[in-house]
């Protein structure tokens, strides 16, 4: 009987969590609260709910196939203690999930002070280190997965170098950017839309959602810690001349998209840029000839400066000038 | 920032090439791509370590260099290449002292997480972002680029090296000008009806007339101009004046004594006391850094509400 009492009798719900964010520079674990966050052992919240295991259906990989299913999955149970009323989790699992948790709680509120809408993304359910059916998720990664199902995928990481790729706030801040990406262009974050399955429009997601980790970090190599990939760094050289074919590789024109959003970044700063980058693609999804093929995706970069152009004149002629090494380009409003 | 970092990276690296062509120089530089010409396109940038470097490889002696920016021998300096990222990054972590990172980030307009990782030499930053680092850290940019090039070369940077070297030639010549000068951005200046010397002069502890003459020297060195009955700085920053010797310290630190034995308010503090050699070039290295610290906290402090001497002195006894 006293057992059972033992057992039955969950930790106080702590006030603060310890979570990896990023703080003076460097991304360390943090005792930070998630309001959002109602029950941290099974990680149900507002947010979304969680489910650990499962199987996940489909090819993540090709944007082409159709809906991808998840099925199976049980419960969270997260083992942590309470200490001096933060929350301290027993192993990685819970490193992992507070801190995908705590990044979508801030990157919310984060987005909503800058009245960029959020609301229909949420809640968003996520599936932690399913399996996975098909080609293409055999390594580390994290996944939103948003034709069918709405939901995020968290899977398991043995190749990070100081931090897992679940944990890492940029990651998440770049899959929830995918979400934000559709709900902007296809009006939903369980449709896809028209044009998904094009290699360019991928590209531009890819970018969009790189931007959106990025300025809202304000890290232009947000997933060094994790993974250093110099290739996505958005202070580098990027080109649209040197990026590698579209359907080989839509990160690299993505990284020229994310680039560019971050040359306005170090022209302003990180909230202007976004605010504008968001603009610009709300723009850009309101054209219907890209749904038709017609309108390359580089539409996007001359529609941010043209949005730049009306608010922040002053910094236009530079931005033309990041445009043109980027893309080789001179549109309108830059002569 | 007045100065345009990246128009003064193009002119940096045109000025070093001198007269051989874009493409002997990248081959000088080791590059078999005309590199040099992305460079003073502004299409690249070099690193920090590689502009440096090629500095070094056109003749100029870049720790002396830096020993000339700093007026003295920096530690790090002993321990690093300063053409190498380990050095760049030795350099910039010296100069950003005690500088909380976020402040460094924000006065350079650089994200905390690159600022970060040029400070540990995780990653480096690019020509332009180097002389932010420099602005940001230093107030001295100038400086830093007058130790490297002939600045009167960098069309971005001459008349700006103009007017700071008048402003010193003046500080030096009359030293209560600096302070008249920082007197006419006072929040309450600003706020007269008209130009008022002895409003000025209550501020400043002068006379009338004292004040009178420093205004006719700011005018005359072109610093100050009357706009609607008031003078208006044309420009404030910091004026680094160590090449006139020990003559202003002695000036500052005489009006020091002055206000001492007159019972002016101020803070006036000593303290006699024995040390050991190691200590006392970890006191010599705390009030460098002391120093900066003050430089950057009245880089940033908002309004303008009083005029202030500040005089550190530690001194070995014999």
């Amino acid at each position: 009987m006293t057992l059972f009492a033992l057992l039955a009798c969950a930790p106080d719900r702590p006030a603060r969590f310890l979570v990896v964010d990023g703080r003076e520079g460097d991304y360390a674990l943090v005792e930070e609260p998630i309001p959002e966050l109602v029950d941290p052992g099974r990680m149900t919240g507002t947010l979304g709910d969680g489910r650990v295991g499962g199987y996940l259906a489909g090819d993540l990989q090709d944007p082409r196939l159709a809906d991808v299913h998840y099925s199976g999955g049980g419960a969270v149970h997260l083992r942590y203690s309470v200490r001096d009323g933060v929350g301290v989790p027993h192993d990685d699992d819970g490193v992992v999930l507070w801190s995908y948790y705590h990044t979508l709680s801030r990157v919310r509120a984060e987005l909503e002070a800058l009245d960029i809408e959020v609301a229909p993304i949420f809640p968003i359910d996520f599936a932690y280190q399913p399996s996975v059916g098909g080609i293409g998720l055999s390594t580390t990664n994290a996944a939103y997965v948003g034709n069918g199902i709405h939901l995020f995928v968290l899977l398991a990481d043995r190749l990070y170098a100081d931090l897992p790729l679940g944990a890492n706030p940029g990651v998440i801040r770049h899959e929830l950017g995918h979400a934000l990406f559709q709900l902007i262009v296809a009006g939903s974050p369980f449709d896809e839309g028209p044009g998904a399955e094009r290699y360019d429009v991928r590209a531009l997601n890819e970018g969009f959602a790189d931007l959106l980790a990025a300025l809202t970090l304000d890290d232009p190599r947000f997933i060094d810690p994790s993974l250093v990939l110099e290739a996505r760094h958005l202070d580098g050289d990027a080109t649209l001349a040197d990026a590698a074919p579209v359907d080989v590789d839509p990160y690299s024109r993505g990284t020229v998209y994310a680039s560019l959003a971050w040359d306005l970044r170090d022209r302003t700063d990180p909230d202007t840029a976004l605010v504008h980058a968001v603009a610009a693609l709300e723009r850009w999804g309101d054209e219907e000839r890209w749904r038709e093929g017609q309108s390359g995706v580089d539409t996007w970069a001359t529609l941010l400066v043209e949005e730049v152009a009306t608010e922040r004149p002053d910094v236009v002629s530079g931005l033309c000038d990041d445009l043109q090494r980027r893309f080789a380009t001179t549109p309108p409003v830059c002569e | 920032m007045e100065l345009d970092p990246e128009q003064l990276a193009r002119e940096l690296v045109r000025v070093l090439r001198g007269t051989r062509s874009q493409t002997a120089f990248a081959r000088r530089l080791g590059y078999r791509s005309n590199v040099v010409y992305t460079w003073e396109s502004g299409r690249r940038w070099p690193d920090a370590s590689t502009f440096l470097y090629a500095a070094a490889r056109t003749g100029v002696d870049v720790p002396a260099a830096l020993r000339a920016f700093y007026r003295g021998d920096p530690p790090w300096l002993a321990h690093h290449d300063p053409t190498s990222p380990a050095g760049v990054a030795a350099m910039l972590g010296d100069l950003q002292g005690n500088t909380p990172l976020s402040e460094l980030a924000a006065r350079a307009g650089r994200s905390r997480f690159a600022v970060s990782r040029w400070l540990k030499g995780k990653a480096e930053p690019r020509l332009p972002d180097l002389l932010r680092m420099i602005e940001a850290t230093s107030l001295r940019l100038l400086d830093f680029l007058a130790a490297l090039v002939d600045v009167s070369t960098l069309p971005g940077a001459a008349e700006p090296w103009r007017r700071l070297e008048a402003a010193r030639t003046l500080a030096w010549r009359a030293p209560w000008s600096q302070a008249v000068l920082l007197a006419l951005e006072l929040a309450g200046y600003r706020d007269l009806p008209a130009h008022d010397d002895a409003w000025l002069a209550t501020r400043l502890g002068l006379t009338p007339d004292e004040v009178h003459a420093a205004v006719e020297a700011l005018v005359a060195a072109g610093q100050v101009r009357r706009e609607r009955g008031r003078y208006v700085p044309l420009e404030v920053k910091a004026v680094d004046v160590r090449r006139a010797g020990t003559a202003l310290k002695e000036f500052w630190a005489e009006v020091a004594l002055a206000r001492l034995r007159g019972g002016s308010a101020g803070t006036f503090s000593y303290n006699v006391f024995t040390v050991s050699e190691a200590d006392l070039q970890r006191l010599e290295e705390m009030q460098r850094a002391h120093y900066r610290a003050i430089r950057a906290l009245v880089a940033e402090s908002a309004p303008s509400e009083r005029v202030v001497l500040v005089n550190l002195q530690l001194v070995p006894l014999g």
